[in-house]
């Protein structure tokens, strides 16, 4: 009987231990996918923002939006003109901002925001949730997974994700953004999925809000989003002034 | 020339802002936008054009309290019959305009502006920028023309910016203009933890014709700057020959220490740096000597979204306070044959931040107390030498698209004998509208 049970311990034991990174594989290649079908890897797009306040006012923001690879990235504004030709370039970690006539391009952190609103930095510039984020766990709800992600260094604007997947496209539809402190820090919505060029079937709006900004709403439109490569040399602050010659 | 009084041009900036035909907050909306509207974009409205216009019209009303028995007030008016206060209407238009086709560009920048006070009216053109650049290969381009270049890390001071004017700390986002010359860029991308390498080479010369508020010698110079991405570190290495400036070298970095702390710094030696020196019998003494400069700053953003940007700069060019001190007592007893000569030749005892160290701190809240599209700002420059000080408190209104407001007070505080208690203001208030297209 002791041997009896003492088998069916280790048989349950292995079976566990086989099926815990079995099932952190799926969540990783589920977000992989997810990564893939929202762009692809390098690309280049246009994006309208609009900061919708809470009396109704709204202010628009048109950027053209480049990248490379895991981790180089560049959105230039077009519009409105008091923006126009600002200029962001990311490189990892690392971010900076270029005010046409006035300096040299500064260094920005992925907290602030140059447009105001709820999307703050890391939202316009941000890089593939793969290379920001591990898969801490996976479940399922109905035609949703639900994904837990766990920031991979601190110098990522949210140490934690929770992401509604859907299970048949692998798209995301809700992302909660959370602090260290367990503080839910905004809310992002995907929604409208349709057809962009080079065949990607993705959202074409991003909505967000914040329990931190109540009444606040940003909203993000994406248009013209196609596979296109880059030489390294374009993400380097050298470059990011003449980013309008990418165009 | 036309005569108006500096009360009656605020009234009328008042009155143009007031009656603006620019759409109040919320014009644009036609009400409340609900979470389920249909919004749409399509991006054949951005289409790029080879030819491309743009910029700002603005118009700027100030009040000045002059401080009478300041240095500066001396030597600027004891030949004028100056108020004990001036009112200064000015407009300015600053188009730039650029050109593309395929690798080659054109884009020139200028500044047409016209000022008014009671006594004087004045208009000055200046082109700020204006050049021709060809991007050979994505890391080569080379560009010829009047150009600024944007060396350093400093956000008010920059000591190791050898090849551009000097910023005004007071308002250090004013457009500045270039200088005539070549330069051509390098730029190498690597994987690993140098990411980036950039050299750029910059020549130019310097006689009565071009480039002649650059230095006293006609010459040609050579400057040159090593860029490097390094462990996540911008780290740059300048240096500008000898021609019509004396050698001088110099590194700055810049540095993200979290997601939302940044540090910077940066460190110049200039060499045989040459200085005059008053002397108490209004004769000048010359003094040579390599002078070492430097600033410490860092930009910090709270979860209040309050952003922090404090600077430590050390200026070994600047003078002593009891060389300062020498200058104001020549001032306080000259006779009007003196302050002509002294105002001839006391040039660098007037520049902003003339002295040896500054402590430069600004602190700017976005929409506090659920104020939106208001940024008020507190910045102040304390001159650490004497304890003077000034204090600028501002606030910038961005509502309405492509209008931005702002007003501001710059006061002055200190003693006799201090930098900015010999300054010729008490303080000065300055409204400002400006209108991007």
């Amino acid at each position: 009987m002791n041997i009896e049970f003492l088998k069916i311990t280790i048989l349950v034991l292995s079976l566990g231990m086989w099926t815990l990174p079995a099932l952190a594989l799926d969540g990783q290649e589920i977000l992989l996918k997810v990564d893939r079908n929202l762009n692809p890897e390098s690309y280049e797009m246009y994006r309208k923002l609009i900061n919708i306040e809470p009396d109704g006012t709204r202010k628009e923001f048109v950027l053209f939006t480049v990248k490379k690879g895991r981790d180089k990235m560049i959105a230039l504004f077009l519009s409105p003109a008091s923006e126009k030709g600002r200029a962001t370039l990311r490189l990892e970690d690392n971010m900076w901002l270029y005010i046409p006539n006035v300096g040299k391009p500064i260094r920005i952190t992925s907290l602030q925001s140059v447009v105001g609103g709820v999307f703050n930095n890391s939202d316009l510039l941000r890089l593939d949730y793969s290379v920001e984020y591990d898969v801490t766990s996976i479940s399922e709800e109905g035609d949703l997974y639900h994904l837990d992600l766990k920031a991979k260094t601190g110098a990522v604007a949210y140490d934690r994700l929770e992401m509604a997947v859907l299970k048949d496209a692998l798209i995301p539809t809700e992302i909660q953004c959370f602090a260290s402190s367990g503080l839910l820090i905004k809310t992002l919505h995907y929604s409208q999925v349709r057809e962009f060029e080079d065949g990607i079937v993705r959202p074409g709006v991003l909505e967000t809000d914040s329990p931190l900004q109540k009444g606040y709403k940003s909203v993000m439109l994406f248009s013209d989003i196609k596979a296109r490569d880059f030489p390294d040399e374009v993400f380097t602050l050298n470059y990011l002034p003449k980013a309008d010659e990418l165009r | 020339m036309t005569r108006f009084s500096g009360r009656q041009t605020a009234a009328l900036v008042l009155f143009l802002l007031l009656a603006s035909p620019f759409p109040a907050p919320g014009e644009e909306t036609g009400g409340f936008v609900g979470w389920d509207e249909e919004f749409t974009f399509d991006a054949r409205e951005f289409e790029k054009s080879p030819l491309e216009l743009g910029g700002f019209v603005q118009m700027e009303a100030s009040h000045s309290r002059f401080r009478e028995d300041s240095s500066q007030y001396l030597l600027s008016f004891f030949d004028q019959d100056q108020d004990s206060s001036r009112d200064l209407f000015g407009v300015t238009l600053q188009p730039d305009l650029n050109w593309q086709a395929g690798p080659v560009r054109i884009f020139s920048m200028a500044s047409l502006q016209g000022t008014a006070s009671e006594e004087d009216q004045e208009d000055e053109y200046t082109l700020l920028e204006g050049y021709a650049s060809w991007q050979a290969a994505p890391g080569v381009s080379f560009s010829a023309g009047k150009t600024l270049a944007r060396w350093g890390k400093g956000y008010a001071f920059s000591p190791v910016a050898f090849i551009s004017r000097e910023k005004n700390p007071s308002d250090p986002d004013l457009a500045m203009e270039g200088f005539w010359m070549a330069i051509a860029d390098l730029v190498w991308s690597f994987p690993g933890s140098m990411r980036t390498l950039a050299f750029t080479g910059a020549a130019f010369p310097v006689d009565e014709d071009i480039n002649d508020n650059f230095g006293q010698e006609e010459s040609w110079n050579w400057a040159g700057k090593l860029y490097l991405l390094w462990h996540d570190t911008d780290i740059d290495f300048m240096v500008l020959s000898e021609g019509a400036r004396t050698f001088r070298f110099g590194a700055d970095f810049s540095r993200n220490l979290s997601t939302n702390f940044e540090i910077h710094g940066e460190w110049a030696l200039v060499e045989d740096s040459f200085k005059r020196i008053l002397a108490p019998d209004y004769s000048l003494e010359s003094e040579t000597d390599d002078a070492q400069s430097w600033l410490l700053g860092i930009r910090y953003l709270t979860a209040a979204e309050t952003t922090y940007i404090v600077e430590y700069y050390r200026n070994g060019q600047g003078y002593t306070e009891g060389e300062a001190g020498v200058f104001y007592t020549l001032v306080e007893g000259a006779t009007e044959t003196e302050l002509a000569q002294l105002r001839e030749i006391s040039g660098p005892y007037q520049k902003p931040n003339f002295m040896r160290d500054y402590l430069y701190l600004r602190a700017s809240q976005k929409e506090p107390f659920g104020w939106l599209y208001f940024t008020p700002a507190l910045t102040s420059i304390l001159n650490v030498n004497d304890g003077s000080f000034n204090l600028i408190p501002e606030i910038i209104y961005t509502g309405v698209t492509n209008l931005e407001l702002r007003f501001r007070i710059n006061l002055l505080a200190g003693d006799g004998g201090t930098e900015y208690g010999e300054k010729p203001n008490r303080w000065k208030t300055e409204a400002r509208a400006r209108y991007f297209f």
